[in-house]
Parts: structure tokens; C-alpha cells; sequence
């Protein structure tokens, strides 16, 4: 499918880092920052919250022909939320089935597209979302290079 | 012949309920949760996923609790939940390169950049059994001694390319169709994009056994692992509803790179060969065994002899899946009392015309 | 941030079924009854939100059919912006540019409507892979100018041209020689829609 917009536009660009940083923050870290919100927007759905699946892709080689290796539950959910006298449309898409955690994600897209809730959302949800998530990854990481072997070539005698 | 049986709701109800008592077993045991089962049995939960062909830990996991362990069945019953789903996008193709790896090994190169990571791995462990997990322990915890692993580690395959030592896996155009046999019948002969696909649902120990027979001289391909490595991938689909892409979360994969020896053909000089594996979590058998067997059903594209049960397309693409294979021999126990009444019927038909021809026999003799 | 809001990425396409669930099921069965007995009028009736000059069936009828798996074409008038943002929302349905490769086309019959040989007429081995056609037309009433026989309808039905031009009959007339390949076609009009399905055979007035 062609992208309708430049995958270039620092527009898209921040909100796709936003939608993947909020794909991978744990639910109830969601919940807790739409009950911290000191005011509720008023919001519709334009489609609820529905469990799917994606075909997961790969190469042949990693780099070769394309085969489809198997699917993976994902859950949608598309909000309207009402900001500053206008509609903006807010999109979430999170691995697995949960339902509530893909309308957060959705609503979360959408408030942080208006500039008097991006900057909160971006302080108070997104950074320390991302750096949790970079913290585990570091110390997995740190786990996994500790297992990191030298093998010995023990020369075997002649003939 | 098919013919319908009706009644016995009373009898399949009862042995249902006894299923259930059973499954739970004794009640004095507390009863396993689901969570306890994707944590603590999580290889077996990789395999349900990857042959039920649904990325979701939970529902494997709730699969092996129903199917009171019984792999395929579990199996069976995940690939039956996913027909009740609809599919929202297919994801461009995983980035393995870019595995944050928990794991990665190489066979063929001692030493390779990024190092030879061991990661969570049965090997080495001397297959004694650890009798202090009979007792409830402390959490183990795995320490780091300082380093770290880079986020993306260059495939081992790729130092052989450097010196043009081993064919080269080439992109497929974006347009071209991929196959998807959730959605078209297999059909021979089949495009490696089927094959892989097929092997990827392929029963575990099917695969391990014609992986096997290819290292016993059955298609000799003398076989290398060129390189194992496991971890996270991000997924990113193609959003309708935005217009661009996004990035949804990540899977853990296994993938082996066989390296295989190949004498070389009137047209290609000899150079080495490459047999792929991709699984769902740390299905580390699996994925090698379908490396190896991947590279055995490339004979005829590699111009060699088709011998070998592993090189036989029909044989191995449409035996290979567990579900069906289980369907088939499992629906012999289902009511076939009319076929075997006219079985019967022949046998005695048979037996008293040869006892007559016999019977005849005798007395022209006796004449 | 102004620049964002106006970004079609932000804001919502117009709205398609109001009630995704009982809305598909029921537009299902009328194109399934319309399919199975060609000729008779099924409506489709409801609050479903479309484009500017999109049809309630047509457009009931591309939202309950369409989806990822299904790649669609757009004739000539419905090949907008407006109708592709709405039809890849709501349904993640695939646009193609070529007639070929489509299994289902939105066709306007008020604009030229493309030779019906350009679509995917499947194989003897798989005729489903023929493409089924969304074809808006000004009308379905008129004066009687052919019979419609076939598998679903009694006897046989005198219907009109439906605000088709002949062109287009003689097109589908030739088609139905490579039966069981073909073309499966809806005419939608308003509420209404009709089904044709390739099984039918048309013999025309002049020839009765």
C-alpha cells in the first residue's frame, strides 16, 4: 500500500515513534495516565475496539524471497476525540487482545496531536515510557553479553 | 463412504464432564494457571505458536491447559480460534538483522563480530535431573558482567558473501504475489515462499526426522549451521486508517542459517548452498530442522537429483502438517460401523466362495 | 501543529456503517438473496454514511464485501481521493490500477464504463476468481428489453436495460459463452440492488 503522506514529514515521524512507544507500554501505565488527565475529552468511536490478526512476514535468508511465517493477534481501535473545537482521529494497533489498551493507545494518538495536551502526554507518558523500556532492553542486553563464549581450537596431533 | 451416526448426546456430555475432572486431576494439587504456563512451560508454549501459527502467548498457553498438554491438540485448537479472527494487515518483512538476539551462534567461524552469544540454551547443561526444582526455590537471576550486545549484529552468512563463496538470497520484487496457504490450497510444484510457510507450521518432530535422514546419506547436503540466533523483532504493518506505516510491538523468532556444500553444476562453479529456518520463540530444533529441509527441496532448483524422501515435494509439504495428519488417522476411531459391516459382509463373502471352490474340488478328486 | 490537523492522517474519513455488526449481516443476506434470485429487487436500508455521490447500496455492498484480501478497482468517477481514503478505512481493501487484477470494481454507469473483458474472468479450474461488479446505475426500471433465465429465477423475468447502455449487454453476452468463467455484477441503485450473476442467460427482445 503507498503511503498518502511523505514517510519523510517530521509529523508522521513523531507520531510514529509516539504510536511504538505506546504499542509496547504496559496498560495499566496507560490507564494510569488517562486517569491523571485532569480533564476527559469527550470522544466517539469510529470503529471499537476489535481483536484481528497480522500475517507476520519474513525473507527467505532474512534477506531473500518473501514467505509468510505465521500470524499474530493484534487489537485496533480508531477514536474521534474532541479537542480545541475540532475532531481529531486517533489510531491504536498493540499486539495481543486487549481491548482497553488499544483505545488508550488510540486516544493517546489523538490528544497528542493537540498542542495543549502533546507536551504533558510527552512528558509525563511517552519519555518515561521509553525509558523503562530502553532500561529493560539494557539489562537484558547486559544478561546476554555475559554469556558470551570464547571456544578454544585445540590443535589435534598429526597424521 | 460417509454415513451420518445420531444420539449418544448423553454418553459425549458424560465424557466431557470426566475430560474435565480428569484435566484438572487431583484437586488437592493446586490447579496451574494460565500465566504459570506461558512463564514457567514457555517452549512449550513457542511450539504451539508456531505450528498453530498464532503469535499470541496467552492463548497458547490457555491451548496447553485445554489440551491437557497435548501439543498438537493445542495446536489443533489454536488454529481453529484464528479462523474466527479476520486479518488486518500483513507485516513487511521481519528485520532479523535487526534482532535484539537473547542468543547467537555460529558452528562455521570461531570467531565473528559481535561474538558467539550462548544465551538460555540447554546445551552445555549435563542432562542430569535437577532435583532442588522439586522443591519451591528462589527466582534464579541471571547477572551481567559489564557488556553489552549491539542492536544489530551482521549475519554470520554475510562473511562468505564477502568473497562470493555462497549463493546469494535475492529479494523478490515488491509487487510479486507471496503465497499464503491459509488462503489458497497447496499446489505442486511449489514456490519456495509455500514451502517455507508450510515448513514453518510443520510438525516439530516430522521435521527433525527428514532432517535427520539428510544428515544419514538420505539427499547428503553435508549441512553447517552457518548461524542461530533468537530474540525480539519489531513488526510493522502498513496502517489503512493513517496512511503510513507503524510499528506495533515485538516477537521473539529463531533462525537458523544452514550453510551446505554444493559441488557445482555445468553453469555454477562450487560454492556453498543456504537452508533457512524461522520459528516463533526459542524453537531452536524446529528451525534448524526446517534449514535442513529447506535445503533438501531446493534439489531440482540446485539441479540435483530428486532421491531422497526430504527432496520429494509432494511427499514432504503434504505430510508435514500435524493437524491434518492428526485429523486423518484420528477420524478412524469416529463410528465406521456400515463400512465395516459391508467389509464383513465381503470377507464372508470371499471366505465361502473359496470354502465352495475348495469343497468342489475335493469331490471332482474324490470321482 | 495546524499543519498536522489538516493532514488527511488526522481527521476522519466520512463515516460507513453506523452499526458495523447488524449492518454487514444484513446487507450480506440481501446480496446474497439478490445473487440467488437474479433479477428481483433486494433493498439495503439503514443509516450508512459514504462519499458524495456514492449509492446506499453500493456503498453497503463494497463494505460488506471488500477487505485486505480482496484488491479493488474504481472506474472512471468513482476514482477519488475522497472514495479510496473511505474504502481503505473502513475496509483495508488493497486499490489497484488495473482492472485485471481486481476481485471486485466500482463501476459509475453514468460515466464510460471500461470493456467488460478487462476484468478477471478465473479459470475453468478456479472460475471464482472471476471478479464480482459494483455497478451504479440511474435506474432499474424501464421499458422491458430482454428475458433473464437461469438457475434462481422461475420461468423467466422480462427486465429492463437498468440504465445500461446495449454496449454493455452484448458485452455481457458474449462472456457467458466461457462459462463457467465470467463476471458476477450488482446493479445499485438508491436503496436497491440487483444481482446478475454469469448463470444467467439474457436473450434479448428483438430475438424473442
Amino acid at each position: 500500500m503507498t503511503a498518502a503522506l511523505s514517510p519523510d514529514d517530521p509529523a508522521i515521524t513523531a507520531r510514529q515513534r509516539r504510536l511504538a512507544i505506546l504499542a509496547r507500554t504496559d496498560a495499566t501505565a496507560l490507564q494510569q495516565a488517562w486517569d491523571g488527565l485532569a480533564e476527559k475529552p469527550r470522544y466517539r468511536h469510529l470503529k471499537v475496539p476489535e481483536t484481528g490478526l497480522v500475517m507476520v512476514r519474513a525473507r527467505a535468508g532474512g534477506v531473500g524471497q518473501r514467505f509468510n511465517l505465521g500470524e499474530m493477534t493484534v487489537t485496533r481501535c480508531v477514536v474521534a476525540v474532541e479537542a480545541a473545537g475540532r475532531e481529531l482521529m486517533g489510531v491504536g494497533y498493540v499486539q495481543g487482545r486487549d481491548a482497553r489498551k488499544a483505545e488508550l493507545v488510540a486516544l493517546f494518538d489523538a490528544l497528542a496531536l493537540d498542542p495543549a495536551h502533546a507536551p504533558k502526554i510527552e512528558a509525563d507518558l511517552i519519555v518515561p515510557a521509553q525509558k523503562l523500556l530502553a532500561e529493560k532492553r539494557q539489562k537484558r542486553a547486559e544478561k546476554v553479553a555475559a554469556t558470551k563464549v570464547d571456544f578454544f581450537t585445540l590443535v589435534r596431533g598429526e597424521g | 463412504m460417509y454415513v451420518a451416526v445420531k444420539g449418544g448426546e448423553a454418553a459425549i456430555e458424560n465424557a466431557h464432564k470426566l475430560l474435565a475432572e480428569d484435566r484438572r486431576g487431583d484437586p488437592d494439587v493446586p490447579e496451574l494457571t494460565v500465566a504459570q504456563i506461558r512463564e514457567q512451560l514457555s517452549l512449550a508454549v513457542d511450539r504451539v505458536m508456531t505450528e498453530g501459527s498464532v503469535y499470541d502467548p496467552d492463548l497458547a498457553a490457555l491451548a496447553l491447559k485445554q489440551a491437557r498438554g497435548d501439543q498438537v491438540e493445542a495446536i489443533f485448537l489454536l488454529r481453529a480460534y484464528r479462523t474466527t479472527l479476520p486479518r488486518f494487515a500483513v507485516s513487511k518483512p521481519i528485520d532479523t538483522a535487526r534482532m535484539q538476539v537473547s542468543r547467537r551462534i555460529s558452528s562455521c567461524f570461531k570467531d565473528m563480530p559481535g561474538g558467539q552469544l550462548l544465551g538460555p540454551t540447554f546445551d552445555y547443561t549435563h542432562r542430569l535431573l535437577d532435583f532442588s526444582l522439586l522443591a519451591k526455590g528462589e527466582a534464579p537471576q541471571a547477572e551481567g558482567n559489564g557488556g553489552s550486545v549491539a542492536d544489530a549484529l551482521p549475519q554470520v552468512v554475510d562473511l562468505l558473501n564477502a568473497e562470493g563463496l555462497i549463493e546469494q538470497e535475492k529479494p523478490d520484487p515488491d509487487d510479486a504475489p507471496v503465497g499464503d496457504l491459509t488462503r489458497e490450497p497447496l499446489l505442486l510444484p511449489a514456490g519456495r515462499d509455500v514451502r517455507l510457510q508450510n515448513l514453518a507450521r510443520a510438525d516439530e518432530g516430522y521435521l527433525l526426522a527428514l532432517g535427520y535422514s539428510t544428515q544419514r546419506g538420505y539427499a547428503r547436503s553435508h549441512p553447517f549451521v552457518g548461524e542461530i540466533r533468537s530474540g525480539e523483532v519489531s513488526v510493522e504493518i502498513d496502517v489503512p486508517e493513517l496512511g503510513f506505516s507503524v510499528d506495533i510491538g515485538d516477537i521473539t523468532v529463531t533462525e537458523c542459517q544452514m550453510v551446505n556444500q554444493f559441488r557445482g553444476s555445468k553453469t555454477e562453479p562450487p560454492k556453498f548452498t543456504r537452508g533457512y529456518g524461522l520459528s516463533f520463540g526459542y524453537a531452536e530444533r524446529k528451525a534448524m530442522a526446517m534449514a535442513l529441509v529447506d535445503r533438501a527441496l531446493r534439489a531440482e532448483e540446485l539441479g540435483e537429483d530428486v532421491t531422497a524422501p526430504a527432496q520429494d515435494q509432494e511427499f514432504v509439504l503434504y505430510h508435514a502438517d500435524n493437524v491434518e495428519a492428526s485429523g486423518f488417522v484420528q477420524h478412524l476411531k469416529l463410528p465406521h460401523h456400515v463400512d465395516f459391516q459391508s467389509e464383513l459382509t465381503l470377507v464372508r463373502t470371499m471366505r465361502a466362495e473359496i470354502a465352495a471352490e475348495r469343497e468342489e474340488a475335493l469331490r471332482e478328486a474324490a470321482q | 501543529m495546524t499543519m498536522l490537523s489538516s493532514a488527511p492522517s488526522s481527521s476522519a474519513p466520512p463515516a460507513g456503517f453506523s452499526d458495523p455488526v447488524q449492518q454487514s449481516q444484513a446487507s450480506f443476506r440481501a446480496l446474497l438473496d439478490a445473487m440467488a434470485r437474479p433479477g428481483r429487487i433486494a433493498s439495503i436500508a439503514g443509516d450508512i454514511g459514504r462519499p458524495d455521490g456514492v449509492t446506499q447500496a453500493l456503498a453497503a455492498a463494497a463494505l460488506t464485501l471488500c477487505d485486505l484480501d480482496t484488491p479493488v478497482w474504481l472506474g472512471p468517477g468513482f476514482d477519488t481521493p475522497a472514495l479510496k481514503n473511505w474504502l481503505r478505512f473502513h475496509t483495508g481493501a488493497p486499490v489497484v490500477a488495473q482492472a485485471g487484477a481486481a476481485q471486485f470494481a466500482l463501476l459509475n454507469a453514468g460515466q464510460p464504463l471500461p470493456n467488460l473483458e478487462n476484468f478477471a474472468q478465473g479459470s475453468d479450474e478456479a472460475p471464482e476468481k472471476g471478479a464480482t461488479l459494483l455497478i451504479q446505475v440511474a435506474t432499474l426500471q424501464g421499458k422491458t428489453a430482454m428475458q433473464w433465465r437461469g438457475p434462481g429465477i422461475k420461468d423467466g423475468v422480462a427486465m429492463p436495460p437498468c440504465g445500461l447502455p446495449m454496449a454493455f449487454w452484448q458485452q455481457r453476452a458474449a462472456l457467458s459463452a466461457a462459462f463457467p468463467r465470467g463476471l458476477d455484477l450488482y446493479l445499485c441503485c438508491s436503496t436497491d440492488l440487483i444481482g446478475l450473476p454469469r448463470s444467467t442467460a439474457i436473450t434479448f427482445a428483438t430475438e424473442a
